[in-house]
Parts: C-alpha cells; sequence; structure tokens
C-alpha cells in the first residue's frame, strides 16, 4: 500500500532521510520550523516536502518528474521510464496507465523510438482515449502540455498532478497548467492545491505531484522505492492572496464607444485578449497613461484621433502578477506572461475570473508599467 | 489570377470600413504603415499574403475590442 507520510508527523527520521538525499536533489536549503514542519528551497521557492514509500499496488498511479530540458516519465515502482524532450504529455498516460512502463527505458529522440514510444502510449497506455492527442508531438509542447492538462482535469479522474516540462528555451511552461488549469476545471474535485490532493491520497486513490522543477535527480529515489512530493508553500487555500488596487486607470476609447468606456460589452467578448480569451469579457485599463501609449505604439493608433478616459477605482481581491513571488507561487516567469503567445495567459485569467476581482499584470509593451483587468 | 492589393481603394470594403472607422484622419496613407502587432508589415503587405486576409482581420478585431 502506498503510505505518504508527510515529515510533519514525523519529522526526525525524515529529516535524516532528507539530508542524504539533498546533495541529489541539487536543492539549494532544507529547512525545519519550529512545529516540526520541513521544505526545501529550489529556485528560490519554498517548497513543503513529503516522503512517502512506494510499493506496489494497482491504483498506485505513476509520478512524473522532469529532468533540465527533458522531461521523464516515471512508472512509480522504479524503473520504467520514457525520457525524451519534450514529452512531458506523456505523463497523462502514466498516471492512467500506472506500472505499464515499469521496465521500459527509452532515451533519445530518433524516429523510431518516437515511434516506439507512441505505440506503447497508443496501445497500452491510456485505455481512456487521451494520449494519442497527447502524443501527437506536432504541437508545439506548450500546447501539448495544455491540452494534457485539461484533458486530466476533465477527466474527472483528478488530480492536481504536476505536467512538467521546459520549451526550447529551458523556460518552465507546465507547472501553471496543472495546477491553474485542473483548479478551474474541478475546483470541487481537485481543491485548491494539489496538497489536499496529495492528502487525498492516504485514502488511496489520488497522487499528485506539484513540482515540475525539483527532483532533478529523482529517478534514483524512485528506482529505490522512495517517494518525493515538493509543493510550493503556499497560502492555506493555496492561492495567492489578492491585493486592494486603488488609484487612477487609463484608457482610450473609440470615441464613439465613450459611453460603454467602462464596461464588459459584446465586442469584448467577442476578441480573443491577453487575458481573456474568446467569450470571457473584462475591461483592461492602464495604471498610467504610459502603459496605454505602450498599446497604442504597438498597435500604431493615433492618439489624436482616440478619446482618453480615467477614472479612479478601489478595488480589492486583485491577483498582482507585478509581484514576482506571486508569479513564482503561480510557477509563471515575467516572460510567460509579456510573450506573443496567450496560452499561458489565458489559462491564468480562466483560472482567476472565479477566483479574484481582477487582475493587475505587467504590460507587454511597455517595461515597468501595468495594466488593471477588471472582471465583469 | 488574384490581383494584388496595391493601395487603400483595393482594399475589400469591410476592411476599408474599419481602417476609416481606426484612422479617420490618415487611413489611406496608414495602411502602408508597419505596425508592431503586424510583425513590423502594413496591413496592405498582410493583405497580400497567403491567409493575410485572417490575419487582418484578426488584428482588427483586436483593436477594435480594445477601443470599445
Amino acid at each position: 500500500m502506498f503510505s505518504p507520510v508527510s515529515t510533519r508527523a514525523g519529522p526526525k527520521t525524515h529529516t535524516r532521510v532528507l539530508y542524504v538525499v539533498q546533495p541529489f536533489l541539487g536543492l539549494d536549503a532544507i529547512r525545519i520550523s519550529k512545529d516540526g514542519g520541513v521544505w526545501w528551497v529550489l529556485d528560490g521557492v519554498d517548497r513543503e516536502v513529503y516522503l512517502g514509500v512506494a510499493s506496489v499496488q494497482p491504483r498506485f498511479f505513476g509520478l512524473m518528474t522532469s529532468v533540465s530540458d527533458e522531461v521523464q516519465l516515471n512508472a512509480a515502482f522504479g524503473g520504467g521510464t520514457v525520457s525524451r524532450r519534450n514529452l512531458n504529455k506523456l505523463a497523462a498516460g502514466n498516471f492512467f496507465g500506472h506500472s505499464w512502463l515499469l521496465g521500459q527505458k527509452f532515451r533519445t529522440s530518433t524516429a523510431s523510438q518516437d515511434s516506439q514510444i507512441r505505440n506503447i502510449i497508443d496501445q497500452r497506455l491510456n485505455p481512456h482515449g487521451e494520449t494519442r492527442l497527447l502524443a501527437d508531438t506536432r504541437m508545439s509542447a506548450e500546447e501539448h502540455s495544455f491540452r494534457s492538462n485539461r484533458a486530466l482535469a476533465t477527466s474527472g479522474l483528478l488530480l492536481g498532478s504536476s505536467m512538467s516540462g521546459y520549451d526550447d528555451t529551458g523556460a518552465q511552461f507546465a507547472e501553471i497548467n496543472a495546477n491553474l488549469y485542473a483548479r478551474s476545471m474541478l475546483p470541487s474535485v481537485v481543491g485548491t492545491h494539489a496538497a489536499q490532493v496529495f492528502y487525498a491520497a492516504e485514502a488511496g486513490y489520488i497522487l499528485g505531484n506539484a513540482d515540475s522543477s525539483g527532483l532533478e535527480k529523482g529517478l534514483a529515489a524512485f528506482d529505490l522505492g522512495l517517494l518525493f512530493i515538493s509543493l510550493p508553500r503556499t497560502a492555506s487555500n493555496g492561492l495567492p492572496k489578492g491585493i486592494n488596487y486603488q488609484g487612477t486607470v487609463y484608457r482610450v476609447v473609440n470615441p464613439n464607444y465613450l459611453d460603454s468606456a467602462w464596461k464588459a460589452h459584446a465586442g469584448n467578448f467577442r476578441g480573443s485578449h491577453r487575458y481573456t480569451s474568446v467569450g470571457r469579457g473584462g475591461v483592461y485599463a492602464g495604471t498610467s497613461r504610459r502603459a496605454v501609449l505602450g498599446e497604442m505604439r504597438f498597435y500604431d493608433l493615433n492618439p489624436a484621433d482616440m478619446a482618453w478616459v480615467s477614472r479612479e477605482v478601489n478595488v480589492g481581491n486583485i491577483l498582482d502578477l507585478t509581484n514576482p513571488s506571486v508569479r513564482r507561487k503561480l510557477g509563471v516567469s515575467l516572460g510567460q506572461l509579456t510573450g506573443d503567445g496567450y496560452f499561458m495567459t489565458h489559462a491564468i485569467g480562466d483560472f482567476a475570473q472565479s477566483r479574484y476581482s481582477g487582475i493587475l499584470f505587467p504590460s507587454a509593451r511597455e517595461a515597468g508599467a501595468s495594466h488593471l483587468l477588471l472582471f465583469p | 489570377m488574384i490581383t494584388a492589393m496595391k493601395n487603400f481603394h483595393d482594399l475589400p470594403i469591410g476592411v476599408q470600413n474599419r481602417v476609416k472607422a481606426l484612422h479617420p484622419t490618415d487611413y489611406e496613407k496608414w495602411v502602408f504603415k508597419k505596425v508592431p502587432a503586424l510583425s513590423d508589415k502594413s496591413l496592405i503587405e498582410v493583405l497580400n499574403e497567403d491567409d493575410g486576409y485572417r490575419k487582418a482581420v484578426e488584428y482588427l478585431g483586436k483593436v477594435e475590442g480594445y477601443l470599445q
């Protein structure tokens, strides 16, 4: 039986184990709180640590972790590893397929091995019919991650798991999808944090791993039958705390639409904007004129042709993405928020819409400037 | 054979109207201006590309949504 043991329950024994594995995991530090809690610090982020021992049990699903710029998919009981750059979507198969990969090992990415891996996925891993989609390597890695997490989240089975991955530039992109998208899709099941999913595992049916950057050499640990789960330390409800935003915000509008300048109108819902996909409305405003001018430059609009409007706002529960610690907590980088693609930002917007009044986010056009999105 | 669009008046009428609404003072010249949001191409360049109409309409829709 899989028996996860929180280090809070017995810090001494597990702490010793953690100190032993620390060099192998490449951690910055391991910290122990006065109440016996243990966490480690990796990439400047505090992560709670849980330690358990895995044993063969059919309902114990697989666990995935990532290795630098590639992704490893580990069967839970050691020995089973599929490793190939950007194959993070295979984790879905692992979660659903539990020990199918036991004893299998693939590395590199030759065409024949790609084909071999795909065959295994198609034929053996996934009775739920999702991995065929997830295994399609023609999509971008980011889209894969998004789709795979959406598939997982909508499967009704799990999870809050970690779909960890790195894009070709080495930037981590997947954690946000796992932790946010899954939560947004299944709030009642997934709860507010993967940690809760982990606790549910004690009932014997779910396992979540929210760490997509740690455990760099975790394979050895898995091979030994030890299971480590590290979770970003977050607020008790698992969400970054919303802030109160007070100040003047600015917009430019077509003079014909002055009356609806502060409303989420039909045109707004129809468009795909940075944090609101089609069908998700919201009012975007700059927190400075400079922020608005940056947008106008990008779209090449003449300020003289437009009408400027401004208003004082005082609104609570704003997700503050300009705060680096909030971004770290969500597992997302500044570059991911300000890039050209909207995959990540739409996932965040979907997640935030039902939990916050709006989002304060960094400008993609004007360094140091920010915008405020208010949900309808 | 499809003839390349050379000036504002060659644009589809729907696109002309939308550009006029966004750039009432200089729409005829504006269609030749490089736009960062169009990957530093002009609207007329984009419209003359394969799949250019879709890109142009997407851009216009985004801007219109922003300005409403």
